[in-house]
């Protein structure tokens, strides 16, 4: 579970930045409403799934990484029990956005030899 | 501009908090795609409007105030110049989110005696108020 700052994320959520949380995607099922889930490709290979009805962005896909799924934390209606670790894109972040806690910070994408400890290591 | 912690707004951005900036409705123009936004009824006289391409909230309309717009400031491309506030509805917010800055904090909406100084006074960088 982490923050993002960059600024598709803030433009698809309206938001300040968004909560994203990485799950299998055999551990997610959509149980009802699949017909009102929109996609769209913001980047290459890279699809963010909306409700049609409401824009509620849920969840994005990569085309990389088949068997995972991104999901926006601010959809959940129960405590995830789990807790952000790392603040991802700073330096994209919203300019009146301070960040004032202790979490590890990375100005873009964290590289491939802090993925692993940070997506799958976290609080 | 107030941060927003309640349910709507949380499930409606994705994510944990809502960003958003009271506008004057004549003070903003779509300038292109408006055959783009939808929207739907959040709740009683309460409209939030969103693109139907890809979901971004935009802005939300209220039948109570036709005069004004709540805009997402997450949307903005160039840096507004106000800067957040307040906190409203801080009883709801996210269970991850601990809120340490100093902005004034509502467990609730902002009472109307409250509304004109927290939407409208004192975050400016302009010089001015932000009114």
């Amino acid at each position: 579970m982490y923050y993002c700052h960059c600024s598709l994320c803030r433009r698809s959520s309206g938001a300040s930045f968004t909560t994203t949380a990485i799950v299998g995607r055999r551990d997610f099922a959509v149980t009802a409403g699949q017909e009102l889930v929109a996609g769209f490709e913001s980047s290459e290979g890279v699809r963010r799934h909306f409700c049609s009805r409401c824009g509620s962005p849920l969840y994005s896909s990569a085309e990389r990484s088949p068997g995972t799924l991104w999901l926006q934390c601010g959809t959940l209606d129960e405590d995830p029990r789990v807790r952000p670790s790392f603040h991802i894109q700073t330096g994209s972040r919203a300019p009146w956005i301070e960040i004032a806690d202790d979490l590890e910070r990375f100005e873009g994408t964290p590289g491939s030899a802090d993925l692993e400890r940070l997506y799958f290591s976290e609080s | 501009m107030v941060h927003g912690h309640c349910g709507l707004c949380r499930r409606n951005s994705g994510a944990s908090f809502a960003t958003s900036a009271i506008v004057g409705a004549s003070d903003l123009s779509v300038v292109a795609g408006q055959e783009l936004i939808a929207s739907f009824e959040s709740s009683r006289g309460y409209r939030r409007h969103f693109c139907s391409r890809c979901g971004s909230p935009l802005y939300g309309t209220s039948d109570q105030a036709p005069q004004i717009l709540v805009l997402r400031c997450g949307t903005l491309d160039a840096d507004p110049l106000v800067r957040p506030s307040a906190h409203l509805h801080v009883r709801d917010r996210a269970p991850w989110i601990e809120i340490s800055d100093d902005l004034e904090k509502f467990e609730g909406p902002v009472g109307p005696g409250d509304a004109r100084r927290i939407y409208f006074s004192g975050t400016s960088l302009l010089g001015k108020g932000s009114e």
